[in-house]
């Protein structure tokens, strides 16, 4: 393991070994060729496993480096191993004090480049180190992104205003996982995806990505076409026109299974565009809204409860400075008999006195939901029996129309949708035992017809 | 010497070979790029997604199977019990006999091929059993 230089544009080419230029060729001194990033083996010296090569941001001249794509390149080095990773780093002032340049690898057509399995891609100043694509009227991938990580790198496609896609491959062969550390991210038009997940048993972990949809497109931003695909995202932003003109967060969850805690995007951008699939994936978002909001997706639908959504409200308040409202706006637009809903939306501990108790759940429905009764919407649940100390479980599923309620709800329409206020009980047959958990779900088999067909849900169940 | 790229300030691009860019492209407001060629090398892994089966077009019907993927055939034959035409275009598959001397049903790239799973496809996607259909239509084709 060693540090080793490359100052692009040097008279001699040395040993690699100093961040000084060389006096002579093979003498102790830094490479003098960008082309040793791209897979070429160095004339003296060599590059090992756990070597760190520290590149100097402008040419020998003073010039920032462009690398232009005349076929598909692969960055970095193979060979290296998880445990003995090579490390690319673009300097910009550490070691050669003022020096700020960029490093670009610029295609404008279908060549891109390929981050290679094991090797770490890093710039000390964000953006330094930017893979761009200008092709225009040809869908291309941007970039490929084997097993390596990156960090404080510029993927930009921007330019493609036009006819012309691209998308960043993630995955060339299975069970690959890419690292994404403060990744920026400028997307034109989409080609499938902007993070396309490829091949099966594969994921993209980011941290505090920046990603900026500069187009309107109905393709995600994340999109997994293989079984296992994992997507997992924390902190960081989406923004841009294409964030709010309805393309959706990811593919509909299928075999994959996505989280993002603390990704902010805007409240026009659905999670995905449709219900999963039976394969058990999932989306689960924690404050994409800055707050406390959370959004889930499964098979049978998806539910949320963004803050900025300012939806409809009834007893459940959040233990902040305000005590404001917030509930589950609930949309089952993949329920089937098979596919039922079962949202597991509450879980309330229980502190008085055993005993037994009678469990309430308020909730609005639209006007224009068709096929609701006791057997297709209900509530089940457990608690902990004060006797045997066992989870028991109950459900309300039975026969009948809803009941009606007359919980005060902060609105009985939601934009044009106008809702109607039920609510759902059972007494539990035995006692309840002091200081348990009381949990429930919510749970539907009746098919929504159109996107007004929507529940929300207080997750303050009445306990009395 | 080297090739630069020079763009001024007012977004005038000046492109030249010289041992060194002008000195007045080292100017504030100036970007000076020293422009580099990137190749593919000898000796350099093939990133490019490869067909399954070595660019082969011709397939058995058991390689047809295994390039559509699991799930979807599954939700082809799920599809094929509430849709005559689904259930016609299995047949033909089902049908379909090997060419003389080999072993070979299906051609990749017989004229029917796309269209028909592009319809596919879109019934596919619908139901939530690939995410999809352009993907999955291109996967297969590229065999």
């Amino acid at each position: 393991m060693a540090n080793k230089y490359i100052i692009h544009g040097a008279t001699y080419n040395g040993d690699g070994t100093t961040s000084s230029e060389a006096a002579s060729n093979g003498a102790a001194g830094a490479w003098n060729t960008i082309d040793y990033m791209t897979g070429t083996t160095p004339v003296y010296g060599a590059i090992n496993n756990g070597d760190t090569i520290n590149i100097r941001s402008k040419s020998s001249a003073g010039a920032d480096i462009t690398v232009t794509l005349a076929a598909n390149i692969t960055l970095g080095k193979a060979g290296a191993t998880v445990g003995s990773q090579i490390t690319w780093r673009l300097d910009g002032g550490t070691i050669w004090p003022g020096i700020n340049g960029v490093l670009t690898f610029s295609s404008s057509g279908a060549y891109y480049p390929t981050f290679e399995d094991f090797n770490v891609f890093e710039c000390e100043v964000q953006d330094a180190m930017a893979v761009v694509n200008t092709a225009s009227n040809v869908s291309v991938v941007v970039a490929t992104w084997k097993q390596s990580t990156l960090r404080n790198l510029l993927i930009d496609w921007s330019g493609q205003t036009g006819t012309a896609t691209g998308r960043f491959t993630c995955g060339i062969t299975a069970s690959r996982k890419m690292i994404g550390e403060s990744l920026h991210v400028k997307a034109g038009a989409l080609y499938g995806g902007v993070f396309y997940v490829g091949t099966n048993s594969s994921g993209v972990s980011l941290r505090t990505p920046d990603i900026e949809l500069t187009k309107s497109d109905t393709d995600p931003v994340f999109f997994c076409s293989a079984l296992q695909n994992y997507i997992s995202v924390f902190g960081g932003r989406l923004y841009g026109l294409g964030a709010i003109s309805g393309a959706p967060l990811c593919s509909n969850p299928g075999g994959a299974r996505a989280s993002f805690i603390g990704f902010d995007f805007p409240i026009q951008m659905p999670v995905c565009s449709g219900p999963g699939s039976q394969y058990g994936g999932t989306i689960e978002v924690f404050s994409p809204d800055g707050g406390s909001g959370a959004v889930y997706a499964d098979a049978w639908g998806r539910a949320d409860s963004r803050d900025d959504g300012y939806y409809p409200t009834c007893n459940a308040q959040y233990p902040n400075s305000t005590a404001s409202g917030w509930s589950w706006r609930v949309y089952p637009n993949g329920v089937t008999s098979r596919v039922p809903m079962e949202f597991a939306f509450a879980a309330k501990l229980f502190t008085d006195s055993a005993a037994q108790k009678t469990l309430t759940l308020a909730f609005l429905v639209s006007d224009t939901y068709a096929g609701l009764s006791k057997a297709a919407v209900w509530m089940d649940g457990y608690y902990i029996d004060d006797t045997t100390g066992l989870s028991t479980y109950f459900t309300t599923q039975s026969t009948g129309a809803l009941d009606s309620s007359s919980a005060t709800w902060s609105a009985n329409t939601y934009g044009a949708i106008n809702l109607l206020p039920r609510q759902i009980s059972i007494t539990t047959p035995t006692a309840v035992r002091q200081d348990t958990t009381i949990v429930t779900r919510f749970c539907c088999t009746s098919p929504t017809v159109s996107s007004d067909d929507i529940f929300f849900v207080d997750p303050d169940v009445l306990i009395s | 010497m080297a090739d630069f790229r020079a763009t001024s300030p007012e977004g005038e691009v000046i492109e030249y070979t010289a041992t060194v860019p002008e000195s007045a492209h080292l100017a504030a407001g100036w970007r000076i790029e020293e422009i580099v060629v990137g190749e593919t090398l000898a000796g350099q892994i093939n990133t490019d997604p490869q067909p399954v089966f070595g660019g082969r077009r011709d397939l058995t019907k058991l390689e047809f199977v295994q390039l559509l993927g699991e799930q979807a055939y599954a939700g082809i034959l799920a599809m094929s019990r509430e849709s005559v035409a689904v259930e016609a275009w299995v047949k033909l598959i089902e049908l379909a006999a090997p060419e003389p001397g080999t072993a070979y049903s299906i051609d990749l790239d017989d004229q029917r091929m796309l269209p028909g799973l592009t319809a596919i496809a879109a019934g596919l996607e619908g139901a939530g059993v690939i995410p999809s259909a352009t993907a999955w239509v291109e996967g297969i084709i590229r065999g």
